[in-house]
C-alpha cells in the first residue's frame, strides 16, 4: 500500500479537486442550457478607488459574429463620456431640463469620462491607435459616447473573438442613472459595451449592420445577451451590490474586498457600493431577493419586498416565472435620488424618501415598474433607442395592472381619504392630458421628437392603447397575445412588427374576421398614426307616432273609447369626434328598465340608431364598459333625455363641507 | 381647578347660546354655499346630460374629474377665485360678529334676551377688532418667517452637508413644533385682546394688545393651561371626526351621511371656539393678575 501510497494521494488530489471546481462550476452556472444565443460575454475585473472617484479595469470580451457577414470594425458605447463636457449629445439634449446645475456651477467633480488605455485582440498588440469616435445620430464630432475599433484583421462570418481592454473612468457625481453622491455609487453604463450586430433581415435591417447608438437622455439600452463575470474591488467597508449573483467575497491585504459577481443571459451589468446600506434578506419562488436600503427608509422595507413579489406572482403566472436566481433592489439614499427608479438586468433601482406617506404608493410603483422591465427588454430585449415604446409602453401597462390588481383598481397610486387614483386611470390621465395629442407617433427614435422628451408617447399612449386592445379583444386574449410574444421573443430582440404579427396571429385565432382581416388597422391609427379617439352621443330625439288603434271597426258600430297608447319612435345620433376608429359597444336604456345592446364598428363620422317603441330613452352610454380605454373624454360617451345631477350634488356636498371646515379653521386665526 | 372652572364657564355660555351658535353656523354654511352654489349651478349644465357623473355617486373619481378638468380647465380658477373672495368676506363677517359675540358673553347676565345689543357690539367694535386682527396677522406672518430662517439656518447646505433628509426632516419637525407653540401662544393673546377690547371700550386698540400679553403672560400658568386644555380636546375631536370621516369613505356609505357627519365637527368647532371665548371671559372676570 505504501508503495502506492503516493500516487494513490496524488490522484486522491487531483480528483478532489477537479471535484471542487466542478461544484464551485455548478454553483457559478445558473442555467444547464443557455437561455439565449450569448452573443457577447464579459469578464471584468474592476477596482473603485473611492478617493479620486475612479475605476479602474481590465476587460475581456468573448463576441460572436452572428452573421455570415465579415466584421471589419467593432463599435463600443463609452457612455460615461457623455458626462464628459457641455458638448456630449447627452448635455445638449438635457440643455434646460434641470438634469445638470448651470454650467458655471459645474465642478471637476460633475463631470465624467472613460478612456480606453489599452486594447488587444486575443494577445496581439495594442489597437488602441485604432480607435475613433463615431456619431452614428447627430454628427456631433464632439461627442464621445461610441468609438470604433478598425480591426486589423477581420473577424469570419460565424467567427469569433476575444478582446482584452484596460481603461480608466472617473465616475461623475450623480445627475441621472450613473455615477457617484458622497459615498454611494451606482454604476450603470459604465464600462465598453459592444454594440449589436444585426444580420441582414434581423428587426428593420436590410443589410448587416452595426447598432451602436449615443447616448441620449432619453433612451439608452439595446445590447446582446451574454454572461458577465465580474470582480469589484472596493474598500472593506464598502457594501456591493450587483446584477447577478454574489460568488465569493475575498478579503485583500490593503483593507478591501473583492466581491465576485456572475449573471447569464442578461443584456447588462450594473452595480452599487455604499458603506451606510443596510441589506435585507428574502427568498420568493426560490428567488433570492436582495434590498440595499438606507437605515432611514427602514420603515418601506417592506413595501419594497412586498410589491416585488406581487409583480413576481403576477407575471410569474401570466407570462413566465423570473427565471434568474437573484433579484437585487437598491434604494439609493436622497442626495443620490437620480439614479434611482432605474431597471437593470436582475437590479433595480427605486427612489426612497424618509417618511413617505401610506397612501401613496411610490416605493410600490418604482419596484413594480422596474421590476416589469425584467422582462419587456431584459429578456424581450427590444432596442430602447429606436421604440421606446415597446419597453416603457409594455411595462407601463403591466405594471397597471400589477398595482390595480394589488392596490385596487381606484385607489392603487394614491389612496388618500378623498382623492384616490388607480395606476392605468394615471396612464390614461398622463396621455389624454398631453399639451398636444396629436404631437407626434410613437415610432420615432427616443431623440427625435420635437420638444426632446415626450415621455407620455413612450409611456402613457402605449400603456392606454394597450389597454384599449385588451378592451377591443377581451383580456383572455390579450393574455395569450402578451404569452405568445413574450415565449416567441424572450432572449431574442424584436421589434414592433414582430408584435403586430403575435396580435394578428393570435386574434385571428380567437376572434376569425371579428375585427377584419387583421389587426393592422388598429396599429395604423395607434402606432403609426397621431390621432386621438373620442366617441360622443350626439343626441336623443323622441316623437310620437302612431298610436293604439281607435275608431269604428266592423264587426262592432261602437266606438273605441280606450285611452290611445302612446308610441315613439326614438332616434339616437352618435357621433366619432376623433380620427381612431375603433368598433364600440352601445347601451340603449329605457325608462321601463330594458335594455338595448347594439355595436357600431365606429367608422362613419356619424352613425345613427332608432327605436319603434312603447317607451322613451332614459339615457344612451358608448362603451359603457369602458373598453375603449384611449377615448379622451367620458364626459360625453353618455346623454340623459331628462337632466340629473345627483351624482354632482353628491361630490359637490363633500366640497361644501370641506370649505365650511376651512372657513370654520380660519375663524379661529381671527 | 380654576381651568375648569374656566372651562365650565365656558361650556355654560357657549349651551346658554343656541342661537349665537346657530347663527355662526348658518353664516358658516351660507358663506360655503356662495362658493358652492355657483359652481354647482356651472357643474350642473355642464354634466347634467352626462350619465358619467353616477360614477361621482360613490365619490371622488379620479378619471371623470380629470375629464371635466382637461375640457373644462377655467373651472379651477373659477373655484379658486370664488373661495377667495367669498373667503375675504367671511373673514371680514366673523371680524364683525366677534365683536357682538363677545358683548352678549361678557354681559351675559345683564343681556341675555336682548339681541339688539349684539347687533350693536358687532358694529361698535368692528374696525377696532379688524384692527387688532390685522396685527396678530402680521405677528403670525413674522413668526412663521422667524422660524422659517431658522430651519433655513439649521439646515444650511442641505443635502451637501447632511448624510441624509432624515436630519433634515428631523429640523423641519422641531421648527414647527416650536413654531406651533409660539403660534398658539399668539392665538391665546388675541384671544384675551379681542376681549379686553370689548371689556374696557378703548379707541386704541394697542392699549388692549399690551394689556393682554402683560395678563396672559402675569397668568400664565392658567391662560396656556386653559388654552392648552381647549387646543387638546379639539385636536381630539379632529382626530375622532378623521377616523369616522375615512371609515365612511372605505365602507361607501352614501355621501349624505357624511355631509351629515361633516356638519356636526363643524357645528363642535364653532362651540369650541364660543367655549374658548367663554373660558376667557371667567378668566378675566374672577380678577386674576391684570
Amino acid at each position: 500500500m505504501d508503495k502506492y501510497a503516493g500516487s494513490v494521494c496524488f490522484f486522491l488530489t487531483i480528483t478532489l479537486f477537479l471535484c471542487g471546481q466542478s461544484i464551485v462550476l455548478a454553483q457559478d452556472t445558473w442555467f444547464e442550457e443557455p437561455l439565449s444565443e450569448r452573443i457577447a460575454s464579459y469578464d471584468i475585473e474592476v477596482k473603485l478607488d473611492v478617493e479620486r472617484h475612479q475605476l479602474h479595469a481590465t476587460q475581456t470580451i468573448y463576441w460572436q459574429n452572428p452573421s455570415d457577414d465579415t466584421i471589419h470594425t467593432i463599435p463600443f458605447h463609452l457612455y460615461l463620456n457623455a458626462f464628459k463636457n457641455s458638448e456630449s449629445t447627452f448635455y445638449r439634449e438635457s440643455y434646460g431640463t434641470g438634469r445638470f446645475p448651470n454650467i458655471e456651477q459645474m465642478t471637476e467633480a460633475d463631470w465624467g469620462w472613460i478612456n480606453i488605455d489599452k486594447i488587444k485582440v486575443g494577445n496581439g498588440e495594442d489597437l488602441a491607435s485604432q480607435l475613433r469616435y463615431i456619431h452614428p445620430d447627430d454628427d456631433n464630432a464632439d461627442d464621445r459616447t461610441v468609438v470604433e475599433l478598425v480591426l486589423l484583421e477581420p473577424i469570419l462570418p460565424r467567427g469569433k473573438t476575444v478582446l482584452n481592454l484596460d481603461w480608466t473612468a472617473k465616475i461623475p457625481q450623480i445627475k441621472i442613472r450613473t455615477g457617484y453622491s458622497k459615498d454611494f455609487y451606482l454604476q450603470a453604463q459604465w464600462f465598453p459595451k459592444i454594440g449589436v450586430y444585426e444580420p441582414a433581415g434581423m428587426r428593420f435591417a436590410k443589410t448587416g449592420q452595426w447598432n451602436c447608438h449615443q447616448y441620449h437622455p432619453t433612451t439608452e439600452y439595446y445590447s446582446n445577451f451574454g454572461n458577465y463575470n465580474v470582480s469589484i474591488n472596493a474598500p472593506s467597508e464598502f457594501l456591493v451590490g450587483a446584477s447577478g449573483t454574489r460568488t465569493k467575497v475575498i478579503d485583500q491585504s490593503d483593507r478591501t474586498k473583492t466581491h465576485y459577481f456572475h449573471g447569464e443571459d442578461i443584456i447588462d451589468f450594473t452595480w452599487t457600493a455604499s458603506p451606510k446600506f443596510k441589506v435585507v434578506k428574502d427568498e420568493h419562488l426560490g428567488v433570492e431577493l436582495e434590498l440595499f436600503i438606507n437605515e432611514e427608509y427602514s420603515c418601506c422595507t417592506y413595501r419594497y419586498l412586498e410589491s416585488a413579489k406581487h409583480a413576481m406572482d403576477y407575471l410569474g403566472e401570466r407570462l413566465m416565472p423570473y427565471p434568474f436566481p437573484k433579484l437585487t433592489i437598491v434604494v439609493p439614499p436622497f442626495h443620490g435620488i437620480n439614479a434611482g427608479a432605474m431597471e437593470y438586468p436582475t437590479l433595480i433601482t427605486a427612489p426612497g424618501m424618509y417618511g413617505f406617506p401610506d397612501w401613496l404608493r411610490s416605493p410600490e410603483y418604482f419596484v413594480i415598474h422596474e421590476f416589469v422591465h425584467q422582462y419587456f427588454m431584459m429578456m424581450v430585449a427590444t432596442n430602447e433607442f429606436e421604440e421606446a415604446w415597446m419597453d416603457e409602453g409594455f411595462t407601463s401597462y403591466w405594471k397597471s395592472r400589477i398595482l390595480d390588481n394589488a392596490y385596487g383598481v381606484k385607489n392603487s397610486v394614491i389612496d388618500l381619504r378623498s382623492v384616490r387614483m388607480g395606476a392605468m386611470e394615471f396612464f390614461r390621465s398622463r396621455y389624454v392630458g398631453m399639451d398636444n395629442i396629436h404631437l407626434a407617433e410613437s415610432t420615432r427614435a427616443g431623440w427625435e421628437y420635437p420638444d426632446g422628451s415626450p415621455r407620455a408617447l413612450f409611456y402613457s399612449k402605449p400603456a392606454t392603447w394597450l389597454k384599449t386592445l385588451e378592451g377591443i379583444v377581451s383580456i383572455e386574449t390579450m393574455d395569450e397575445i402578451m404569452k405568445t410574444y413574450f415565449h416567441r421573443w424572450k432572449f431574442k430582440h424584436p421589434c414592433r412588427y414582430d408584435f403586430i404579427d403575435v396580435v394578428n396571429e393570435v386574434v385571428a385565432e380567437k376572434h376569425g374576421t371579428e375585427f377584419g382581416e387583421n389587426m393592422d388597422w388598429f396599429f395604423d391609427f395607434v402606432l403609426y398614426g397621431t390621432g386621438a379617439c373620442d366617441y360622443a352621443v350626439g343626441s336623443i330625439r323622441h316623437s310620437e307616432t302612431a298610436t293604439a288603434a281607435v275608431g269604428i271597426w266592423e264587426d262592432s258600430l261602437k266606438v273605441k273609447k280606450q285611452k290611445p297608447l302612446k308610441k315613439y319612435q326614438a332616434k339616437v345620433v352618435l357621433e366619432r369626434l376623433e380620427e381612431i376608429q375603433v368598433p364600440v359597444d352601445i347601451l340603449v336604456h329605457f325608462v321601463d328598465g330594458s335594455e338595448v345592446w347594439e355595436r357600431w364598428d365606429g367608422k362613419a363620422r356619424t352613425h345613427g340608431l332608432t327605436y319603434d317603441t312603447d317607451v322613451r330613452i332614459e339615457y344612451v352610454k358608448i362603451d359603457p364598459l369602458q373598453k375603449i380605454y384611449m377615448d379622451i373624454n367620458i364626459l360625453n360617451n353618455s346623454k340623459r333625455v331628462e337632466p340629473n345631477t345627483r351624482g354632482v350634488w353628491a361630490y359637490v356636498s363633500s366640497w361644501a363641507m370641506r370649505i365650511q371646515q376651512v372657513f370654520q379653521g380660519i375663524s379661529f386665526f381671527i | 381647578m380654576k381651568i375648569i372652572n374656566a372651562l365650565k364657564y365656558g361650556f355654560k355660555l357657549t349651551s346658554l347660546n343656541i342661537k349665537l351658535w346657530s347663527l355662526l353656523y348658518l353664516v358658516n354654511l351660507l358663506f360655503a354655499g356662495l362658493v358652492v352654489v355657483p359652481l354647482l349651478s356651472y357643474l350642473g349644465d355642464k354634466l347634467k346630460f352626462t350619465k358619467a357623473t353616477d360614477r361621482l355617486i360613490g365619490g371622488f373619481d379620479f378619471t371623470l374629474v380629470n375629464d371635466f378638468l382637461n375640457q373644462y380647465p377655467e373651472f379651477l380658477r373659477l373655484l379658486s377665485t370664488q373661495t377667495v373672495v367669498v373667503g375675504i368676506l367671511f373673514i371680514l363677517l366673523y371680524i364683525f360678529l366677534t365683536g357682538g359675540i363677545l358683548t352678549r358673553l361678557i354681559n351675559i347676565e345683564t343681556d341675555l334676551h336682548r339681541l339688539g345689543n349684539f347687533w350693536t357690539g358687532c358694529g361698535k367694535f368692528f374696525w377696532r377688532l379688524l384692527r387688532l386682527s390685522t396685527y396678530f396677522i402680521l405677528i403670525h406672518l413674522a413668526i412663521v418667517g422667524l422660524f422659517l430662517s431658522i430651519f433655513n439656518w439649521s439646515v444650511e447646505g442641505g443635502l451637501d452637508y447632511f448624510t441624509s433628509e432624515a436630519a433634515i426632516f428631523f429640523r423641519a419637525k422641531l421648527c414647527f413644533f416650536l413654531y406651533g407653540f409660539f403660534a398658539l401662544f399668539f392665538f391665546m393673546v388675541h384671544d384675551y385682546a379681542k376681549v379686553m377690547v370689548v371689556k374696557n371700550n378703548r379707541r386704541l386698540v394697542f392699549q388692549d394688545f399690551w394689556g393682554a400679553f402683560k395678563f396672559v403672560i402675569k397668568n400664565i400658568k392658567i391662560t396656556f393651561g386653559l388654552y392648552l386644555l381647549l387646543f387638546v380636546l379639539f385636536v381630539l375631536t379632529s382626530i375622532l371626526y378623521g377616523i369616522a370621516d375615512n371609515f365612511i369613505h372605505r365602507m361607501g356609505i352614501p355621501s349624505l351621511i357624511l355631509f351629515l357627519i361633516g356638519q356636526v365637527y363643524v357645528l363642535l368647532q364653532i362651540g369650541f371656539k364660543l367655549m374658548n371665548l367663554g373660558s376667557v371671559v371667567w378668566v378675566m372676570k374672577n380678577g386674576f393678575n391684570e
